[in-house]
């Protein structure tokens, strides 16, 4: 069987800069895929060029047995891409469960509805609220509970966890791990929070100055010193891996 | 996820959930009431001067309830309201001049050509923003002046158009009382159905246009499709708002439908509250009042404007709208735990 | 340095932050800790001017500075990084720095371009990008450097770990504690518990809007939340049943 998302070759070029050069991934359905790796490494551009958001130079993508060509952002979330964004992108005027509305569409029916999946997200009690009247943190879990709206067959995550206390993370952790169980979604993770990218996730990808250094289980790319020395830190020991 | 919202004193919030079927339609029921008492009484009541006026009134408002869901709502800064409102009148007008179309008729066909025209402009500059959709949007304002003043065979150019009194089936309109009678219920309909889309799918995708294309399109949702609808919307409400006026003045010319139209519109719905309804309709009213109010005396229009939109931006910047709706706005509907 | 008493705070009617007092000492670094929407945030925006305050009272050295604008608590030494990097997009690198120092009198800003270079060797192969297309984490470097070349006095850092690579953490931290050994004093709002503990002498913990607990590097670490903070770093609270 094919896996669920099927990336070769690809390359995005800003000017003069290679953001992402020659990179190969492959994420199969039910499979929590980290891609991790130092600011600029360019994570956030592969997951644009996976969403439609950014034209590859060159390389070409599958989802399943389809070609993925020239995709446009409306295109790819019609196909079951759907992502959040390092920098929250809510509509802000609308309230919590109008976000969650905008993205849910009716003939595809995800696991959970609206209602429950704001619940589940951890942003109970705050349906009414106006999404740009939310703590930072809030508004990274709308994010997530929108995208899952869409009810996606592919989940992108840029830095779900990023600014989320620990006990939101330990939540977020499990509805993920739930969704890509029981519904089969195949999940591409960008995340800083070692910890969690340790305890969540079944392969690893690392990337440095757009080119893939290693990949693996999270535990073995994660102790393979050009990871240790490019991303973690050369100070850094299991022991001080981020709590989460 | 803990939050810590209450209300600074005890609020309304949390009545009954299950409001019985009269109290939550009261608002509309209220309006009605209004509306009918108006429709007996002002022809009655008024003078003709002051019915005009009221006519008039009702054109500013269908012109700013359109323009706000555009620059408002959706955020896109077109500037072609005047043109927008020109295409309404002209089409209304020449089609029961040269073709003998009855007013009632001409009025349907004048708001589908606005309309077409709209979300033509939408679909050719869809990808331009901010200043480029202006700058867009203004320079097809005054081509079609352009037009107007040099197609005079059809249009009778810079002199203008003296337009029919309406009539239907041999009574006629001319009267601004016979007139208001028939705008007023025009208006309630166009009024009450933007409020329902405003409350529904549509509304909720044309506020998510404004605050983040890039999410819109993010869960599959074409951000071309919902500007190109935004359009045709503000066209549509231009269009009538056109037909209408050429009917209430009588007579049209290029010059009545420029930029400055446009930029009197916009002052509108900034003093009425960007992205409000209520903004929209109390604007257009004001507006109208403050215009008739200084027609007379020369370059007193535009520094009442300026005034007003100091006075508004200084003080209370979400409009008029903004005053009554604070409270409501602000009241925690959750106090989420 | 900076004491505040019977804070309180709110956005609209909604009350956010209730009765809060702490200090912040000289030349030590004060850390607020506390859940997503707690009202860390919030306080940050009333020190630095940007949310007028509802009740209490804010003084700085002994002088009352409750309701003073952003301007002037800018010019006595007060300089916020906001949470969620906020650049100037259209600007690049070098622009949004010089930018930092606007209200400087001295004409050291060279020697202090070099050392955020120095410490952001990131930001020095990019002077000339415009800041919205740096990454994240890029983007979060940025802004850690613009504040800095304000030379503060005070710094108000609200989740400075934000979007970054463990190892540009540990470097933000080490400067952290560069600049409290040359005399800066900072107040920290930080979901990352473990380092923020690492370089705090003291803090308090924020629940719902008011101060829970309070004390030393140590005390804070007996708190419940302190403990959560650490327990969600362990491996075993991801099975995929039991929500909450
Ligand atoms: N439009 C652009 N022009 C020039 N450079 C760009 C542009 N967009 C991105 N870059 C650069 O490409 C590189 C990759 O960026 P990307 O956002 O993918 O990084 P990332 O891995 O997501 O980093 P982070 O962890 O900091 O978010 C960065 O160095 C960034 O500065
Ligand atoms: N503009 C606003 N209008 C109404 N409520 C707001 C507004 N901004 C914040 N709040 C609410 O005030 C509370 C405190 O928010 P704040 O941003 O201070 O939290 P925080 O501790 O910084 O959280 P985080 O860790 O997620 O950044 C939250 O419940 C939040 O939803
Ligand atoms: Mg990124
Ligand atoms: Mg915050």
């Amino acid at each position: 069987m094919s896996p669920l998302l099927d990336i070769r070759g690809v390359s995005v070029r800003f000017g003069g800069l290679a953001a992402v050069s020659d990179l190969a991934l492959a994420l199969g359905q039910g499979e929590i895929h980290a891609l991790i790796g130092p600011n600029g490494a360019g994570k956030s551009t592969v997951i644009n060029c996976i969403s439609g958001f950014q034209p590859l130079s060159a390389g070409e993508m599958r989802l399943g047995d389809e070609r993925l060509g020239q995709l446009t952002p409306v295109t790819a979330a019609r196909k079951g891409i759907a992502r959040t964004f390092q920098t929250p992108q809510l509509f802000g005027r609308l309230s919590v469960a109008d976000n969650v509305r905008v993205a849910s569409r009716s003939g595809r029916t995800g696991l959970f509805d609206g209602g429950e999946l704001i619940e589940l997200v951890g942003l109970a009690g705050l349906q009414a609220r106006a999404a740009e009247s939310l703590a930072y943190g809030q508004q990274r879990l709308l994010e997530v509970a929108r995208a899952l709206a869409c009810a996606p067959r592919l989940l992108l995550l840029d830095e779900p966890a990023a600014g989320l206390a620990a006990d939101d993370i330990a939540r977020l952790a499990r509805l993920l791990r739930r969704i890509a169980g029981e519904l089969g979604l195949g999940i591409l993770l960008v995340e800083h929070n070692v910890g969690l990218v340790k305890r969540l996730c079944d392969q690893a990808t690392v990337m440095h100055h757009g080119l893939v250094i290693a990949s693996g289980s999270p535990a073995a790319v994660l102790s393979d010193p050009a990871v240790v020395t490019a991303y973690l830190g050369a100070q850094a020991s299991p022991s001080q891996a981020r709590p989460c | 996820m803990r939050s810590v919202v209450e209300p600074l004193s005890p609020s309304k919030a949390g009545a009954a959930p299950h409001k019985s079927i009269l109290a939550r339609y009261r608002p509309w029921l209220v309006a009605l009431a209004v509306l009918a008492a108006l429709f007996a009484a002002a022809p009655r009541l008024l003078s003709d001067y002051q019915l005009y006026t009221l006519n008039l009134i009702q054109v500013n408002i269908l012109l700013a309830v359109g323009l706000n869901l555009v620059i408002g709502v959706t955020r896109q800064f077109a500037l072609f309201s005047g043109a927008l409102l020109g295409i309404g009148a002209y089409v209304a007008a020449l089609l029961q001049m040269r073709l003998g179309v009855p007013f009632l008729l001409s009025l349907p066909v004048a708001v589908l050509a606005t309309m077409a025209v709209s979300a033509a402009v939408s679909l050719v500059a869809w990808r331009a923003g901010g200043l480029y959709l202006a700058m867009i949007t203004f320079g097809f304002g005054e081509v079609f002046q352009f037009i107007l003043v040099h197609a005079d065979a059809i249009t009778n150019g810079p002199d203008g158009l003296a337009v029919p009194r309406p009539a239907f089936a041999g009574v006629s309109f001319a009267a601004p009382a016979r007139l208001f009678e028939l705008f007023l219920p025009l208006t309630a309909i166009a009024v009450a159905g933007y409020r329902l889309m405003e409350t529904g799918s549509l509304g909720r995708t044309m506020t998510a246009l404004g605050d983040s294309e890039i999410a819109l399109a993010s869960v599959g949702r074409d951000p071309r499709m919902a500007k190109t609808i935004a359009f045709a919307i503000q066209g549509a409400y231009a269009g009538l708002a056109g037909a209408m006026f050429a009917a209430a003045v009588g007579f049209i010319d290029p010059y009545s439908f420029g930029l400055g139209v446009t930029l009197q519109q916009l002052t509108a719905i900034a003093v009425g509250g960007f992205g409000s309804l209520a903004g929209a309709v109390v604007g257009g009213a004001v507006l109208t009042l403050i215009e008739r109010g200084v027609m007379d005396l020369p370059g007193v229009r535009e520094i009442v404007y300026g005034l007003a939109l100091l006075v508004v931006f200084l003080g209370f910047p979400a409009g008029l709208a903004g005053l009554f709706s604070r409270r409501r706005a602000s009241r925690p509907a959750d106090a989420g735990r | 340095m900076l004491s505040v008493s019977g804070l309180t705070l709110s956005h609209g009617a909604a009350v956010a932050v209730r009765d809060v007092s702490f200090e912040v000492r000289e030349h030590e670094v004060t850390v607020l800790l506390g859940a997503n929407g707690a009202g860390k945030t919030t306080i940050m925006m009333a020190l630095s001017g940007l949310l007028p305050v509802r009740a209490g009272d804010i003084r700085l050295d002994g002088h009352r500075i409750t309701g003073a604008g952003n301007d002037r608590l800018v010019g006595l030494g007060i300089v916020q990084v906001p949470q969620g990097r906020q650049v100037f997009p259209g600007m690049t690198v070098r622009e949004n720095l010089e930018l930092g120092a606007f209200l400087r009198r001295d004409r050291n800003v060279g020697t202090d371009l070099d050392r955020i270079f120095a410490h952001f060797p990131k930001l020095a192969e990019r002077t000339g990008q415009t800041a919205g297309t740096l990454s994240g984490g890029e983007q979060q470097m940025l802004a850690i450097g613009r504040a800095l070349m304000g030379k503060p006095r005070l710094l108000l850092l609200d989740e400075p770990s934000l979007g970054l690579a463990p190892v540009i953490v540990d470097a933000v931290y080490d400067i952290v504690a560069e600049l409290v050994r040359d005399g800066l004093t900072i107040l920290l709002a930080e979901q990352n518990v473990a380092k923020a503990l690492s370089v705090a002498a003291r803090g308090f913990v924020l629940e719902n809007g008011t101060v829970i607990a309070s004390g030393s590097g140590a005390e804070l670490a007996a708190t419940d939340f302190v403990h959560r903070a650490y327990l969600g770093s362990s491996d075993d609270d991801l099975p995929h049943d039991a929500e909450r």
